[in-house]
């Protein structure tokens, strides 16, 4: 129950995230800012997660740093093109 | 054997085994750091071949300035707004505007030597009482352009802007940070022999920012002066005509492999692949019941998923 509360959380995050990104299509600069952030929210909520369960440990920061990472940059590349 | 080796391997990247310490080691945080560097990679090589073959990557779109002017009419009308005429001087600033761009390699309002929009417009003797500009650059077609104009809420008041009597458009191809781009500028203007200049001058406050809506008075005796200057309505459409049919000759170009479309790819073949790492993951995971200390592979699934889903829906082209 607690976990389904964490990943509606995660999912209210992302949706104004994305709502936010389409929000602003075209606008290469904010969306750029919104993916950065998305990012961000992402290793802090994973890290707040796992510290809640107990599990805190810097390698699974570090998982959460690495897919943020993966994917903003992949996506602000692709913006950049764009 | 190879084919042995090779179903190690694949077995080794994708699922959980105790030679990957129970996870796909294409998740592990060493194996994404190497798909970072390979994408990043890949973007060096891009531009590489950018700056030595610039006219092999470029973009290829097919906008009808008419069409574009049409669009724009259309939706001032929805407004209850008068259609904007086509003026062959505006006409001639955003052909110069989208000249001095290519020229000087800059994408903005401003270009890097400080010269404004509005330079533009008095080069080619157009007083005006109000003015605007809106850019844009790698649309698809002339509806994507007006479309893309109309979601962002500074450009779609400069388009409804009930000051404008005016439009002039360029759609202009060239190479632009090393790529083959098409550029459009949409300039608007309220000549000072039109209705609003009986506004009093002193309303308006000159403002010269990049943003799209700009609304600059032009002194008022430059006003007086370009009363006379100004050329009559019927004088302008033939003119216009012809710059419109200019503009069109120089948007036709064969198809290019685009930067854009390149970057894509790789973008969701590796969004994907990683999104496919996990769905097998979390399966595997849930029938073998591993306990392992990882990070929550259904918010990675979330969390990737959302991106690649941004990435699919993004298209190519820019608004300025």
């Amino acid at each position: 129950m607690k976990d389904l509360k964490h990943y509606l959380l995660l999912l209210a995050i992302l949706s104004i995230g994305f709502g936010l990104f389409w929000i602003f299509n075209f606008n290469r600069q904010i969306q750029i800012l919104i993916t950065i952030a998305l990012g961000i929210a992402y290793v802090v909520w994973g890290t707040i997660h796992h510290a809640t369960r107990r599990e805190f440990h810097w390698r699974l920061v570090w998982e959460y740093v690495v897919v943020a990472t993966i994917a903003c940059v992949i996506v602000v590349f692709l913006l950049l093109r764009s | 054997m190879p084919k042995k080796r090779l179903l190690w391997w694949a077995r080794h990247l994708f699922v959980p085994h105790h030679t990957n310490n129970c996870k796909a080691k294409i998740l592990h945080p060493s194996a994404l750091s190497i798909l970072v560097g390979f994408f990043l990679f890949y973007q060096f090589i891009l531009n590489f071949y950018l700056l030595v073959s610039p006219s092999v990557l470029g973009f290829a779109s097919d906008i009808a300035p008419e069409r574009v002017v049409e669009i724009t009419n259309q939706k001032r009308a929805e407004q209850g707004l008068n259609p904007l005429t086509v003026n062959g001087q505006l006409n001639e600033a955003a052909q110069r505007k989208a000249g001095d761009m290519f020229a000087f390699n800059y994408w903005s309002h401003v270009s890097p030597s400080g010269r404004s929009p509005w330079s533009f417009f008095q080069e080619v003797g157009y007083k005006y009482l109000f003015a605007g500009e809106n850019l844009a650059r790698d649309f698809m077609n002339s509806d994507a352009v007006v479309s893309a104009w109309m979601n962002s809420p500074t450009h779609r008041d400069n388009i409804l802007n009930g000051n404008y009597k005016e439009i002039g458009l360029a759609v202009v191809n060239g190479t632009l940070n090393g790529v083959e781009t098409t550029l459009v500028v949409q300039v608007f203007g309220a000549p000072i022999s039109s209705p609003v200049a009986q506004k009093p001058a002193t309303t308006v406050k000159p403002t010269l920012t990049p943003t799209p809506v700009l609304v600059t008075p032009t002194p008022v005796e430059q006003q007086t002066a370009a009363a006379v200057q100004v050329p009559p309505v019927e004088e302008q459409i033939p003119l216009a005509r012809v710059a419109l049919a200019q503009a069109s000759q120089e948007v036709t170009s064969p198809p290019l492999l685009s930067p854009f479309l390149l970057t894509k790819t790789i973008a969701v073949f590796l969004l994907g692949l990683i999104l496919g790492a996990l769905l097998l993951d979390i399966i595997l995971v849930y029938q073998k019941k591993i306990i392992r200390l990882s990070g929550r592979n259904v918010a990675h699934l979330i969390f990737i998923g959302g991106l690649l889903l941004a990435v699919i829906l993004t298209t190519p082209g820019a608004i300025l």
